[in-house]
């Protein structure tokens, strides 16, 4: 099943008398359960197609279509509410809200759509993160790993369309961004998550499914890892 | 005089038109509240439908309700199609164990016969052919195994029970399980004692690092080292069987994994492809992973990630 569908996406931003293509036309299908990465150089355009495909910005052309929805359709409430329920956002720096416990951090997004969270689901991911020993501690009390692992639990919690991961191993030392990926690819399948992260690096990209490569707003090349 | 009664009952129809609209307004309200309250209900029933909760729901009339009984029977059928998909695979389970449970006795004792002859007394040409049949004998061992390793390959037979085990003892049961291989090409294993543990079925997660450990010897050349070693990590522990062999080349390397395939590199050895297959199904379906390094003529070194919890 289709989850995301990007046609012929651009985005121009027109800097005094150049214009800057950073998407020259991405055609992307991702299935349901697909661990994708992005892989790019500085400026490639994946951040840009990233923010595209969680309904931080609009195109300048082209469609995102995320679970049958078209982006542009929505209005800017709209999105919100849409960005809430159907994406989950997992950053370079974290961004746990620091005066939240894990727990509460974890179930927040669940909580603002009014829902009463399944807390046996909650529990489940966050033993599976292994936080159990830390699910009331402060954000200020965990490490740079487990902090990011708190940020996958509640991307993950809402049980979104879709998880987008932006370097989520920038901020860590080598052997903890082996953890933390380890643990993407892991619960990413253990849920049928799908999941798309971006990263400069081609070796952390070798933990995902499938790879695309991506430099001057386009799309270069890409392979399956079952090839 | 007359004024002054129009101005009463002006007064009192207009007093009575505002208490009417008062009221209506009232009513409207309470209708709209009740509505919501209903909305919040359904709304709660919904959400208990998509974790599974079957709701208990009170025999009136209202929408709830009507709801309610709607998504009870939803919940139901689909939990009795589940139900009828695991009573089938537990009797494909059991007629796999017992076909093979059967097979494998007058098979053992062929082996043995088969061996028993080879040993005793022979005229040349019975003793052709007494060699003969302890390879065919042999062969067909073998391709039980296989069979037997290809039918669990079917994911839905691989049930795990992952406990935190000792890594030990998986390495210790993996490094017994080949020994008669090593032995025959001269192969030494070289294990670290290690007290590390985590998460994992100790009974499928040997089978898995069996069938790793089973290729490293396959593929290594004679009198060669094959290397273990258990690196652990915060959240997974990492177990590394590195060998001395002929290597994977880059766009091999995720094909591997995949059932049936084997490269064209070892076509000179027996198999069927399902070994690695069967190992990665073992291990996602208990949250670990398994990475390969590997460049030709360079040896591989497969990496086993099992998690601490």
């Amino acid at each position: 099943m289709n989850i995301l569908v990007t046609k012929n996406l651009k985005k121009y931003y027109q800097m005094g008398d150049c214009k800057v293509k950073a998407l020259d036309g991405i055609n992307l299908t991702i299935q349901k359960g697909d661990f994708l990465a992005v892989v790019g150089s500085s400026g490639s355009g994946k951040s840009t197609l990233l923010h595209m495909m969680g309904g931080l910005d609009t195109p300048s052309a082209g469609k995102v279509i995320v679970d049958g929805n078209d982006l542009s359709q929505l209005s800017k409430d709209e999105l919100t509410i849409f960005r809430r329920r159907k994406i989950g956002f997992v950053f370079q720096n974290y961004n746990l809200l620091p005066h939240m416990n894990v727990y509460d951090n974890t179930v927040l997004p669940i909580k603002l759509d009014g829902i009463k969270p399944d807390r046996k689901y909650v529990d489940e991911i966050i033993e599976m993160l292994g936080l159990k020993d830390k699910k009331y501690a402060m954000p200020n009390q965990l490490s740079g790993g487990q902090q990011q692992r708190a940020a996958l639990a509640r991307a993950l919690a809402a049980k979104p369309a879709i998880v987008l991961a932006d370097e989520p191993t920038g901020n860590l030392d080598s052997k903890t961004s082996q953890d933390v990926l380890g643990l993407i690819k892991t619960t990413s399948e253990s849920f049928s998550q799908t999941v798309v992260m971006i990263t400069h690096n081609d070796e952390l990209a070798q933990m995902a499914g499938r790879i695309i490569r991506i430099e001057d707003g386009r799309i270069i090349g890409g392979d399956f890892a079952d090839d | 005089m007359g004024e002054s009664n129009i101005l009463k009952y002006v007064i009192i129809i207009l007093a009575l038109i505002i208490s009417t609209a008062g009221l209506m307004v009232f009513m409207i309200m309470k209708t709209r509240r009740q509505a919501q309250k209903e909305m919040a209900a359904v709304l709660q029933t919904l959400d208990d439908a998509l974790n599974g909760f079957i709701h208990e729901y009170p025999y009136d009339e209202s929408m709830n309700s009507a709801i309610a009984e709607r998504l009870n029977k939803l919940i139901q059928s689909s939990g009795m199609q589940k139900s009828r998909a695991l009573a089938e695979r537990d009797i494909i389970k059991s007629l796999i164990s017992d076909i093979s449970h059967q097979v494998r006795t007058p098979l053992t004792n062929i082996l043995l016969y088969a061996e028993l002859l080879k040993e005793s007394n022979l005229a040349p040409d019975a003793a052709e052919l007494a060699e003969k049949i302890q390879m065919q004998s042999e062969k067909l061992n073998f391709y039980m195994k296989e069979l037997l390793k290809s039918s669990y390959a079917e994911t839905d037979l691989i049930v795990v029970s992952p406990v935190s085990s000792p890594v030990d003892q998986l390495l210790a049961g993996a490094c017994q399980a080949i020994e008669v291989e090593t032995l025959k090409k001269n192969i030494v294993i070289r294990r670290e004692e290690t007290d590390a543990r985590c998460i994992f079925d100790p009974k499928w997660t040997l089978e898995a690092v069996t069938n790793i450990l089973e290729n490293a010897v396959k593929y290594s050349p004679e009198a060669s080292t094959v290397e273990l070693s258990v690196v652990p990590n915060e959240a997974f522990t990492c177990i590394q069987i590195a060998d001395q062999g002929i290597g994977i080349r880059e766009e091999e390397q995720g094909r591997i994994f995949q059932r049936f395939y084997r490269s064209a590199d070892v076509k000179t050895e027996p198999g069927f492809g399902i070994g690695l297959y069967l190992a990665r199904e073992i291990l996602s379906r208990q949250s670990g992973y398994i990475k390969v390094r590997s460049e030709p003529g360079q040896g591989s070194v497969f990496c086993i990630f099992l998690p601490n919890f």
